[in-house]
């Protein structure tokens, strides 16, 4: 009887650290984007060449090409190409390396969520890595549905075990902010993406990419061994727009160590564009931490003050000693503006700064009031004494 | 006694307008350069050991247009402007970052202070050292102005008194002349 209710205890503690370290797994699970490197241009490229098939133009390339080390690209003309031919120079051949790098990162993705019977039909996936079983994952028919839940930042990772086949007619459809350029196939065999289908993200094909009649493609192909052929295609590698903005905290802290007295909101905090454009909130008075939080568009500001003599300003944090920052989509970012007080004895009676707005002081003497006085009086007098002459 | 009331008033004017120069004469001379060795290149070493006690002589202001050297009184109460210019407590010293406030009789040291006009040069001596100026701005307000007094990110002289200069009674505005560092020595 003991033991089994040692054994049984043993079991509970056993079930608590497994449902604690189940979200503790999820929590892990948020991804960060795979880096393209030199490859984020190409919208095709391969190891051992591109073959276009069709008529003349029929299909549209937006973004450059390149292959390496097979280096023949054939029906050229059928293609219409927004983009550069990198051909299977320098350029290229650095891409088909970074190719590598982003390969083996996407593969190399851990605590993959396994899709049941290597199937993506009519599925709703939301931000995650996915890993496939044994054998070809596939999109036999209707859609797929990647689900960022309002995260335009959210990654899907999807890990095929062998081949990728994207079947006739098929769609991958983005909702709720879900962006092509978080989405990454890794496939260690061939992809096949076939007529009519429309395929959404960037594909890093260990072999060959087989795109037929009409397929259409937002994001990238790249094959790192074989070959990629298209036929009546679109392939757009476009920007990766409509970023999520970024978090600025902009703490403001006074040290008065030379026996001034400037507080935080005695001093007015800016942020600004590059252009020296006020954004929203700016200018305010100074907050100490945490400060003064700004949601902003990525890009680079320049953080600064007001005018406030008797202080020396710098900027610590992740803005540079001068106060520009630039930010990344949903990054989180803090910029501390330290003033200290300069050494004083000087300064004013009370030891800080000329007071604002102090009564001008009384300049006026009675002396003018004075002479004016005696004039008057003086007028009186002779008046007086003329006219007692005038009466004596 | 009209007599005696107008002597008194006209001897006053003159007197002490007078008594500037020999005054300043006096201390200019100890404010130049204490000892130039102890002043390490630290950040923004200040330039006075310590605040000025009313009534103290604290320098001398040098008005070239005007051929005029007055002394500098901290203090800007009846019995500071009896005595010269009056630096107003509540600014900061000559020379320093910010806005220095010196005020002056209309009718005695600055009767003839609008005859300076923009880019005349205005010298002040102190214990800290020479701090020319340069005019930049002349501008009437009215006296309860409170533009005139406030702080400045930079170091600014501001010269003001009464007006209008020959007013009868309390004169209702203000002379306002402001100036910036150009050169400190």
């Amino acid at each position: 009887m003991p033991k089994k209710v040692r054994r049984l205890s043993l079991l509970v503690a056993l079930l608590v650290v497994v449902v604690m370290a189940i979200p503790a797994a999820a929590m892990a699970a948020v991804e960060a984007p795979v880096l393209l490197g030199t490859t984020s241009s190409y919208a095709v490229l391969a190891g051992s060449g591109i073959t276009v098939a069709g008529p003349v133009n029929s299909t549209t390339i937006n973004g450059d090409i390149g292959t390496f080390p097979t280096t023949s690209i054939t029906g050229l003309g059928n293609v219409v190409l927004n983009g550069t031919n990198q051909d299977g120079n320098t350029l290229t051949q650095g891409a088909k390396t970074d190719l590598i790098t982003a390969y083996n990162d996407a593969a190399g993705r851990t605590g993959g969520v396994s899709i049941v019977g290597n199937e993506l039909a009519n599925k709703t996936l939301t931000p995650g890595v996915y890993k496939a079983g044994s054998g070809v994952l596939y999109l036999s028919s209707g859609t797929l549905t990647l689900d960022a839940q309002n995260n335009p930042d959210a990654v899907f990772i999807l890990q095929a075990s062998s081949g990728l086949t994207i079947a006739s007619e098929t769609n991958i459809e983005l909702v709720n902010d879900a962006r092509f350029c978080r989405v990454f196939w890794v496939v260690p065999s061939d992809a096949t993406l076939q007529t009519g289908s429309h395929f959404v993200g960037h594909l890093f094909a260990m072999n060959s990419i087989f795109v037929f009649t009409g397929a259409t493609i937002e994001g990238q192909l790249l094959a790192r061994n074989g070959a990629v052929t298209l036929d009546n295609n679109t392939i757009t590698n476009g920007l990766c727009t409509s970023q999520s903005p970024a978090s600025l905290h902009v703490i403001k802290h006074v040290i008065n160590d030379n026996g001034r007295t400037s507080v935080a909101h005695d001093f007015s905090v800016h942020v600004r564009t590059t252009g020296g454009v006020d954004v929203a909130l700016s200018p305010a008075a100074g907050v100490e931490a945490p400060g003064i939080t700004y949601t902003l568009d990525p890009g680079t500001y320049v953080v600064g003050e007001g005018a406030h003599a008797g202080y020396t300003v710098s900027f610590s944090g992740d803005s540079d000693s001068s106060g520009g920052i630039t930010l990344v989509a949903g990054e989180d970012a803090t910029v501390t503006v330290t003033n200290n007080d300069t050494a004083q004895g000087g300064g004013t009676e009370n030891g800080g700064e000329t007071e604002n707005g102090g009564e001008i002081p009384k300049t006026s003497t009675p002396l003018y009031d004075v002479l004016l006085l005696g004039v008057a009086l003086m007028l009186v007098g002779s008046v007086g004494w003329r006219i007692r002459k005038l009466l004596g | 006694m009209g007599i005696g009331c107008f002597a008194w008033a006209a001897y006053g004017i003159w007197a002490q307008s007078d008594a500037q120069l020999d005054a300043a004469a006096g201390v200019s001379v100890p404010s130049v350069e204490p000892s130039p060795s102890p002043v390490p290149a630290t950040p923004e070493p200040a330039l006075y050991p310590e605040h000025p006690a009313k009534g103290d002589k604290i320098g001398s202001l040098e008005i070239p247009v005007l051929r005029r050297t007055l002394p500098v009184i901290e203090g800007t109460g009846a019995k500071e402007l009896a005595r010269g210019v009056g630096h107003y407590a509540g600014s900061v010293l000559p020379g320093e970052d910010d806005n220095c406030v010196l005020s002056g009789h209309r009718d005695t040291v600055f009767r003839q202070l609008f005859k300076v006009k923009i880019g005349d040069p205005l010298v002040v001596k102190t214990s800290a050292g020479t701090f020319t100026y340069e005019v930049k701005r002349t501008r009437i307000v009215h006296a309860d102005d409170k533009t005139v007094i406030v702080p400045a990110d930079h170091a600014v002289l501001t010269l003001t008194t009464c007006y209008p200069f020959n007013y009868i009674g309390s004169a209702p505005d203000r002379y306002i002349v402001s100036a910036d560092l150009m050169m400190s020595d």
